[in-house]
């Protein structure tokens, strides 16, 4: 087995249907790929692919939602096809117009193309970052994979702790470096030009997507009519697929419009996965199944229930192993059991409501940005009260006695800059904000000026969307071999949403208001009245029940992370037979030491 | 029109009498042909005395609905007074020097000159040339203007069917013609080079800074290509009461010194401005046959704008001018890079604008309000004489 086909086959839970390798450019240049069939299922959308006349080559993860209607616009000058896949297209494409042509498509991609002609390689990522893509750069070349773990087979690498450090504060690494010194995540609309020689140069190529610092003032917020028919046009073309489709499923209004929408559109039965959860704890404030399964029914699908069994700690080790980064969210245990279970049921794409929280200001921390970001004064006394309260008020105070530029990352943080001490050795908690925050203040600065509410949201679109939900996503679902699509991120949608006031967004301390006016349009009942429910497992349970299995993990001589935390926390974590920490803050630890591990051992 | 040997006598009411003097000289009009009517001149007060003396009823029925249509606005009420105090001159004019037709570009202060000229020449025949500001406005001195007006014309055919939702004699014949540009002149100063380093690329935006035009939508339009583009700029041309703010949202976005704010400048200067763009922009989201559009486009300068009514119509299908949906600011950039990433869409899409422009020919539609004019005189044209008052 040569070295390529040995990297391609570290993808091989990726595309379980084919794969294919070759050598280009007098083996200069060498292409793998890993095939999950979703379009066109013949042998003839295999990959690497080249365009009929061999001068380029591809390879090529995603789906571009719009190559129907490229290809008709493309034989109408004349081109034939030969296959029925969006990667035909694309080099079609390719050979017209060059790059330029990402700007005419919409969809999820990150591609690897090779020019026989120039010997230059280009890469490209989606400009959402909804399709990962990361880079390493070599002593003789540089190499590009969908998940680390493949470069990580080209050499020693080393960790980065300023990324873990990050990962403890907000449940996952933002910005290119996710851990290892010598990989980065290429960034979301990354194009870059990779010359004979290994020199890389990005170029100004890729769809614009619109200023999401908010309107002028002089925009009217669209009609709720305008962001239906384009959650409805983009439902559509993500139902495209020779394959079953699934939806997951949480009963909230994100995926209650989108099954509402999936149910008028598809002409074929589309399957919910639901998480459930019989064991939940009142501090997880999950749904109840029936709940959920009365959401479902009411809208006329047929439930696949998914309920979390086993302990926590195994689950921690294969999403680590599925996510290859240090990532601690629970939702991302649930997608791992929901894609499990698709894959199981012949389910290889799945919808998800992913996105829709960023976009409409769908979290908690968005009503606290629109209310206190830009009244410093008000955010200053509210702290000082919080902190004489205390208890969980305490973390208002946290936040607000900060410097007001960094208040919309610390919004993001579940540990708060003031707590690291808590948990880690004083010559790592001592690390200053600015090298904490380095990647986060560069995404912040660009939204200067802009209202409270639309800071938190510039922040969360241009990093916890891409590094940490779509990471997540795209990496436990493709780890059974699913497809997950996330409809709510097509660009016509993220622009509709960009031009919604601040009052259009949050109405009666509720954001998402846009989409509750949806929901009851359409006539979804209960759901536009929900308190925000997501994917989550019954964490504080899962860490009350497993605590023995975590103390001992944790407090393992052995283990890696050992070197990272506190050894104040570590005694009382040794001398409690219950979780004397956050449930989260436990999840974390875990990831970051099982990272460290896999990375020590892979 | 003077061309076509036609008497024009252009007047002013109001207004810096050297900058219309400038103006004039501009487009080549000897300046000794124009009026400027200023309370300086005995003429304007003997004219006034002479006019509320024989006509007391109906100046006194003007002074009433002048108050009354501006009640509100002070600013108004003392600019139209001016305007009116002034009316009775210009119907002086027209009976010395026999003018056959006054053409009045509707505003909000030629109002109260029309009925004024009915009344004291009545075989004197008026037009009335109607734009995107009347119809919207439809202020009731101006509709009442209508009832006098003996042709109206408008330069975008959607205006007609709401000048005939306004006007008040049915029978009045409304024709369209264009506000033209001087292709002869376009082509002259388009076959010139513009200095300036090579490196440098301008995007422009030329209109009045004011809410209406949002102009703030081409500032954002520009932070997102200038991340694409490092030696982009943006020359603004044009001033008004947004300049402030534009100014700190320049500062905002963090593009201040990547943006030139020019102020107003004349006509001439105007298009050596515009020749000098890679590409203009225009992101005011109601226009009809904006003039700045037209003039890039003569002078083979890529536009992108937003495809709102009249602009999609000069856009010939979407080639002569690159067209984003109405309030989409990202599309505008786009639009803008793919023009300033590729040489092929620039060419196509000037070579479309050159097809188009030629319905805005400055002489066509001089021509076709020459021959409209004629049609409304006994003798006809071109013996007759014009007055044009703005």
């Amino acid at each position: 087995m040569t070295q390529l086909e040995e990297l391609t086959s570290r993808l091989a839970h990726r595309g379980p249907d084919g794969h294919g390798t070759t050598l280009l450019n007098g083996g200069r240049v060498g292409l793998g790929h890993r095939r999950l069939a979703i379009l066109d299922l013949s042998p003839a959308g295999a990959q690497p692919m080249s365009d009929e006349t061999g001068t380029a080559w591809i390879t090529y993860n995603g789906e571009i939602f719009n190559f129907r209607e490229l290809r008709e616009q493309l034989r109408a000058q004349g081109h034939t096809f030969r296959t029925e896949t969006d990667t035909e297209v694309l080099l079609t494409l390719y050979r017209r117009e060059g790059l330029r042509m990402l700007a005419r498509l919409r969809g999820m991609y990150a591609f690897v193309l090779h020019d026989t002609r120039s010997g230059e390689t280009f890469y490209a990522r989606d400009p959402i970052g909804i399709k990962p893509l990361y880079l390493r750069e070599l002593d003789d070349g540089v190499a590009l994979a969908s998940e680390p773990d493949v470069l990580r087979g080209l050499g020693a690498t080393s960790i980065d702790m300023l990324s873990l450090l990050r990962a403890l504060m907000l449940l996952y690494p933002p910005g290119p470096r996710f851990g290892l010194r010598e990989v980065r995540r290429v960034a979301p609309g990354e194009v870059g030009r990779i010359d004979p020689d290994g020199k890389i140069t990005l170029l100004p190529f890729g769809p614009i997507l619109p200023d999401l610092r908010g309107p002028g003032s002089l925009t009217r917020s669209p009609e709720t009519t305008v962001l239906t028919d384009d959650l409805r046009s983009s439902v559509r073309e993500h139902l495209t697929a020779d394959v079953p489709v699934g939806l997951a499923f949480s009963g909230g209004l994100d995926s209650s419009v989108l099954a509402r929408l999936v149910s008028e559109e598809s002409t074929r039965p589309v399957r919910l996965f639901s998480f459930v959860s019989q064991m939940a704890d009142s501090a997880d404030r999950l749904d109840d199944r029936d709940v959920t399964l009365e959401a479902a029914r009411r809208l006329g699908f047929e439930v696949s229930e998914v309920e979390f069994t086993g302990a926590l700690v195994p689950v921690v080790d294969r999403m680590v192993g599925a996510i290859g980064e240090p990532v601690a969210d629970p939702a991302a245990i649930a997608f791992l059991r929901i894609a499990e279970r698709a894959r199981a049921e012949g389910r290889y794409v799945m919808l998800s409501g992913h996105g829709a929280d960023e976009l409409l200001a769908g979290y908690r921390r968005h009503i606290v940005a629109a209310t206190l970001l830009d009244r410093p004064r008000l955010a200053r006394i509210i702290s000082l009260a919080a902190a004489w309260f205390g208890g969980d008020l305490n973390r208002i105070h946290k936040i607000f006695r900060e410097r007001p530029d960094y208040w919309p990352i610390l919004l993001q943080c579940v540990l708060c800059p003031a707590d690291l001490h808590e948990v880690l050795v004083p010559e790592l908690a001592n690390t200053s904000l600015e090298d904490l925050f380095d990647p986060l203040m560069n995404i912040a600065g660009d939204s200067a000026g802009a209202s409270g509410l639309r800071r938190a949201m510039h922040l969360d679109f241009n990093s916890y969307l891409p590094d940490q939900n779509l990471n997540h996503l795209d990496k436990v679902s493709m780890a059974f071999g699913v497809e997950g699509r996330v409809p709510y991120l097509t660009p016509p949608v993220v622009s509709t949403c960009a031009y919604y006031s601040d009052a259009a967004l949050i109405e009666s301390w509720r954001g998402k208001a846009p989409l509750r006016k949806i929901a009851a349009e359409l006539g979804v009942v209960g759901a536009a009245a929900k308190p925000k429910r997501g994917f989550g497992i019954p964490l504080t349970r899962l860490v009350s029940d497993g605590w023995d299995d975590i103390r001992a993990r944790l407090t393992d001589p052995r283990a890696p992370g050992r070197m990272l935390w506190n050894p104040a926390l570590l005694r009382r974590i040794q001398d409690s037979s219950i979780s004397v920490v956050d449930p989260r803050i436990v999840l974390t630890m875990l990831v970051i030491d099982r990272w460290m591990e896999y990375d020590r051992s892979g | 029109m003077t061309d076509q040997g036609v008497d024009v006598i252009p007047v002013a009411l109001r207004g810096d009498p050297r900058r219309l003097r400038e103006r004039l000289r501009a487009w080549g009009i000897a300046t000794q042909a124009a009026e400027l009517l200023s309370f300086r001149q005995a003429r304007v007060w003997r004219s006034l005395l002479w006019f509320a003396a024989r006509h007391p009823v109906a100046f006194t029925m003007q002074v009433a609905w002048l108050v009354r249509d501006n009640i509100l606005s002070p600013l108004h009420l003392v600019k139209s007074a001016f305007v009116l105090l002034k009316a009775p001159a210009l119907l002086a004019l027209v009976i010395q020097r026999r003018v056959d037709v006054v053409h009045v570009f509707w505003g909000h202060y030629p109002s109260f000159v029309a009925p004024i000229v009915k009344i004291g020449a009545p075989a004197c025949r008026l037009s009335i040339f109607l734009g995107a500001y009347s119809v919207r406005r439809s202020i009731p001195s101006q509709r009442r203007l209508l009832a006098y007006a003996d042709c109206l014309t408008t330069h975008y055919e959607g205006h007609v069917d709401d000048i005939r939702n306004l006007r008040l004699r049915t029978e009045t014949p409304i024709a369209v013609i264009r506000r033209g540009v001087d292709l002869a002149r376009a082509s002259k100063i388009r076959g010139l080079s513009h200095a300036g380093p090579q490196f440098e690329e301008r995007l422009g935006v030329v209109c009045t800074l004011a809410p209406y035009k949002s102009v703030d939508h081409a500032l954002r339009a520009f932070k997102l290509v200038s991340q694409r583009r490092p030696f982009l700029e943006l020359h603004i041309v044009g001033d008004g009461p947004e300049r402030a703010a534009l100014e700190n949202l320049a500062r905002t976005l963090g593009i201040v010194d990547r943006v030139r704010f020019l102020g107003r400048l004349g006509h001439a200067d105007t298009l050596e401005a515009i020749a000098g763009f890679k590409v203009l922009m225009l992101t005011s989201l109601s226009e009809f046959y904006p003039n700045t559009l037209k003039e890039a486009m003569a002078l083979g300068i890529p536009c992108v704008a937003y495809a709102v009514p009249g602009i999609v119509e000069m856009a010939a299908g979407g080639h002569g001018i690159r067209l984003a949906r109405p309030g989409r600011i990202e599309e505008i950039a786009q639009r803008i890079a793919e023009l300033l990433e590729d040489p092929a869409h620039v060419t196509q899409t000037v070579s479309a604008a050159d097809r188009q422009i030629h319905e805005f020919d400055i002489q066509a539609s001089a021509a076709k309000l020459t021959a409209l004019f004629q049609s409304l005189t006994v003798d006809g044209l071109p013996s007759a004489h014009l007055v044009a008052t703005k």
